[in-house]
């Protein structure tokens, strides 16, 4: 236990509870998503954070020592973000030929949501700190934090504004691009991958194989693109806006 | 034979175990290597993003692949685990929901469309000649795999 402890001091000062209570939150919630058949509603994600939130609330246990406790669930999440590598190589054969297509689309669009959430945001009145954390709202919540924390945002707030958007992506994509004419299951996948990263994906796979695949490889894509432009496009922007 | 099927088995589970750990090493030291690049070379890249583009390239050795693959798989099934101790967080942050709440929902809502539409619109105009039928009724070939 204490050469554990003393390696890993922030872990002494968490709640022992963390990791077993964030497990068993995640396998119910999964558990519960596949018997509903994957519904969307059902997403794992949103019930497990909201058990794990009402378990805290009401043993008055504190965030910070619940997040201190979890750090060893929490550290995983880069090496996580690393390993989208493999299915992206796994899919760049078929990129190389339309791969100016796909990377101007892909830049495009993940640019244009996030801009629009900014300036929609602004347009609402909304405080500088939630502009910040809805910018990088397309990218999967993974390396959606670490930009969120680059621009000057909160990171928990960002990975609310993911999951949400990855939740109205996957609910309503196929109707918007019935309405819009899209047809390709390519681009269809791809505009999900774009705009609602990992959960957007998760429905195109339930709809298509192809729809799936290039979603899985604009969610990775827009990894890379949002953590490259992001950072240089968003600030100039705020300034303008006076933010 | 039941014998050796044993054995074969318990080899083959010993492989994959093997593979795994490999996998996990290399996925960390690319992971530690993108952290120190980017504090390096401050081109706004964060590390994990710098350690995942450095993983890319080395997948050009084949060697790795097949341990990178395992990894990959362990770690990307079980993702949405890894983000509840940071979603948690938004319990703090209850206030500031309440107060933004309408707002925030019309925002990402939204912009949650524009860039679905905008991205599927520039997909269209821009795939073009007989690659676009390629791509477009392309089943998904699976390198590697």
């Amino acid at each position: 236990m204490t050469p554990l402890l003393e390696r890993w001091p922030v872990l002494a000062s968490g709640s022992w509870f963390a990791v077993p209570l964030t497990v068993v939150a995640y396998l119910i919630a999964t558990r519960l998503h596949q018997r509903s058949g994957r519904a969307t509603w059902a997403n794992a994600v949103l019930w497990a954070v909201a058990a794990v939130v009402i378990t805290l609330l009401s043993i008055g246990e504190p965030y910070a020592r619940y997040f201190a406790g979890a750090q060893p669930i929490h550290w995983v999440l880069g090496p996580a973000v690393v390993s989208m590598a493999w299915p992206l190589w796994q899919r760049l054969g078929e990129l190389r030929p339309q791969a100016v297509a796909i990377l101007v689309s892909a830049a495009l669009g993940g640019l244009a949501a996030a801009l629009s959430a900014v300036l929609i945001g602004w347009a609402l009145d909304l405080p500088p700190e939630l502009l910040r954390s809805l910018a990088p709202k397309s990218v999967t919540a993974g390396a959606a934090i670490g930009i969120s924390e680059q621009l000057g945002g909160i990171a928990n707030l960002t990975t609310l504004f993911t999951l949400i958007t990855g939740l109205i992506g996957a609910l309503s994509a196929q109707r918007l691009f019935d309405a819009m004419g899209i047809s390709s299951m390519a681009t269809r996948g791809l505009a999900m991958g774009t705009a609602a990263h990992g959960l957007g994906s998760a429905q195109a796979l339930q709809i298509d194989p192809d729809c799936g695949a290039y979603a899985v490889l604009a969610l990775v894509l827009q990894v890379a693109l949002a953590a490259l432009l992001l950072p240089w496009v968003v600030p100039p922007v705020l300034r303008w806006l006076g933010v | 034979m039941t014998a050796g099927g044993a054995t074969a088995a318990a080899n083959s589970r010993s492989r994959r175990w093997m593979l795994l750990l490999q996998g996990l090493v290399w996925t960390l030291a690319c992971l530690w290597a993108g952290e120190w690049l980017a504090r390096l070379a401050p081109l706004g890249l964060t590390g994990s993003v710098t350690g995942m583009l450095l993983l890319l390239l080395s997948l050009n050795w084949a060697a790795l692949r097949e341990p990178v693959a395992a990894a990959a798989t362990l770690l990307l099934n079980h993702l949405s685990l890894f983000f509840i101790p940071i979603s948690v967080g938004l319990m703090i942050h209850g206030e500031l929901l309440s107060r933004y709440g309408g707002r925030l929902l019309i925002a990402v809502a939204l912009s949650t469309w524009i860039g679905m539409a905008v991205t599927a619109l520039l997909m269209r105009r821009l795939m073009s000649g007989p690659a676009a039928s390629v791509l477009s009724s392309s089943r998904s070939t699976t390198r590697g795999d």
